[in-house]
C-alpha cells in the first residue's frame, strides 16, 4: 500500500473534522503533495516555492513565496481577532522602496491582524492603494470580526513572485461560527492609484 | 447575437464556478464591473433542496466573457452598469441577467444582508 493511502489520506480525513483554519492547512498539504513526483532518490518537489507561517493570537497565515526572488506568490490566512494599531518593527518601508517611487510596503494580511510580518508577506503597493481601497478592505475585515464572524482569505499576487506586483486578486470567505453559514467575495485590485473598495461600515452592520 | 453572448456569459460562469458541490441545482453570481473589467465577484449556489451552499468565482476567469457580453450592449462612450446579477437554473436551463446602473451596494454582502442575501439573489423565473 502506498504512503498516500496508508498515511496521508487518513491524516487528511482526520483534519477535515477540525476547525476551518486547520482544514486550510490540510488542503495546502494535499495540494502540495499533488505537485510532488517520485524519483529513484526519493520525492522531489515540482513546485518551486517555499512558505512562511505567521501566527498572532488565533490568527494564522501562510505566505507562499518564490525562493529566487523572495517575493510573495500567494497568501492564505484565517482571521478571528483584530489587534488594531501597534508598533511597526518590520521591513515594510524598505520593501516599499523596492517598487516605484512613492510606493508603500503593503502587508498582504494586514499589520493589525498579524503584527510585524516576514518580508515575504509584504509587497510594494501604490501608496494610494495601500492607504485607500486595501485599507478599506482591512477595515471591513475588522468589522466582520467585531461582529463575531471569521474571515478566511487568499491573496494571489500577479505576476507571482514579482518584485512589484501588477495586480492582487483577493478571495475571502466570511463564516458565521454560530450557524456555519459562509459567503465568499472576490475583489481585484490593480497595483495603481484610485482603486475602489466600497467598504460597508460597522454602523451598517446590523444583526450582531 | 444577444442570446449568444448571454449563453457565453452563463457558460463561463458555470465553467469557472468553484467551491460548490458537484450537484448544485442553481446559482446566482453578482459581478462588480467597470471599464477595466470585473472588479469583484460574489457567487452563491443552491443545492437540490434549495439550501444555499458556498461557491466562488475568480473575476479574471470570467472577465473575457463579461467583456464580450457588455460590448454587445454598450458602446465605448456609454455608461456601464456597476453590477450584473447572473442567475441560472441548471435543470430548466433558464437564466436571467439583471443590470444595476447606479448602486454598487445593491447586492453587497454585509452582516446586515448575510442571513438574507441568498434569498434575495435566489433565481425565480416564474
Amino acid at each position: 500500500m502506498s504512503i498516500g493511502k496508508s498515511v496521508i489520506r487518513p491524516l487528511k480525513d482526520a483534519l477535515d473534522d477540525m476547525p476551518v483554519h486547520i482544514r486550510q492547512l490540510a488542503e495546502m498539504f494535499r495540494k502540495h503533495a499533488q505537485k510532488q513526483r517520485r524519483n529513484n532518490d526519493g520525492i522531489a518537489d515540482v513546485d518551486k516555492f517555499d512558505g512562511v507561517h505567521t501566527v498572532r493570537g488565533d490568527n494564522i497565515k501562510t505566505t507562499i513565496f518564490d525562493p529566487k526572488t523572495n517575493r510573495p506568490i500567494s497568501e492564505r490566512g484565517h482571521i478571528r481577532e483584530d489587534f488594531g494599531s501597534s508598533h511597526r518593527g518590520d521591513n515594510a518601508t524598505e520593501i516599499g522602496r523596492t517598487g516605484r517611487s512613492g510606493d508603500d510596503g503593503g502587508h498582504l494580511g494586514g499589520h493589525r491582524f498579524f503584527g510585524d510580518t516576514p518580508d515575504q508577506g509584504i509587497a510594494p503597493q501604490a501608496a494610494n492603494l495601500n492607504r485607500g481601497a486595501w485599507r478599506k478592505m482591512e477595515n471591513e475585515w475588522a468589522d466582520w470580526v467585531a461582529t463575531g464572524r471569521h474571515v478566511d482569505y487568499e491573496i494571489r499576487v500577479y505576476p507571482p513572485g514579482s518584485t512589484r506586483p501588477d495586480k492582487f486578486e483577493v478571495e475571502y470567505t466570511v463564516t458565521d461560527p454560530a450557524t456555519g453559514k459562509q459567503m465568499t467575495f472576490t475583489p481585484v485590485f490593480d497595483n495603481e492609484p484610485d482603486q475602489v473598495f466600497d467598504r460597508i461600515y460597522k454602523k451598517d452592520m446590523q444583526g450582531k | 447575437m444577444t442570446e449568444d453572448v448571454t449563453v457565453g456569459l452563463i457558460r463561463s460562469v458555470v465553467e469557472h464556478l468553484r467551491k460548490a458541490p458537484e450537484d448544485w441545482a442553481s446559482l446566482a453570481v453578482v459581478l462588480d464591473v467597470s471599464r477595466s473589467g470585473v472588479r469583484g465577484a460574489l457567487a452563491i449556489a443552491y443545492d437540490a433542496d434549495g439550501e444555499s451552499v458556498p461557491a466562488a468565482i475568480s473575476p479574471s476567469e470570467v472577465d473575457p466573457a463579461v467583456k464580450t457580453y457588455l460590448d454587445s450592449f454598450f458602446g465605448e462612450g456609454d455608461a456601464l452598469p456597476v453590477q450584473l446579477l447572473v442567475q441560472f437554473d441548471r435543470a430548466s436551463g433558464r437564466y436571467e441577467v439583471t443590470f444595476e446602473d447606479e448602486d454598487p451596494n445593491r447586492w453587497r454582502l454585509t452582516p446586515k444582508t448575510f442571513d438574507t442575501l441568498d434569498e434575495t439573489l435566489r433565481p425565480r423565473f416564474d
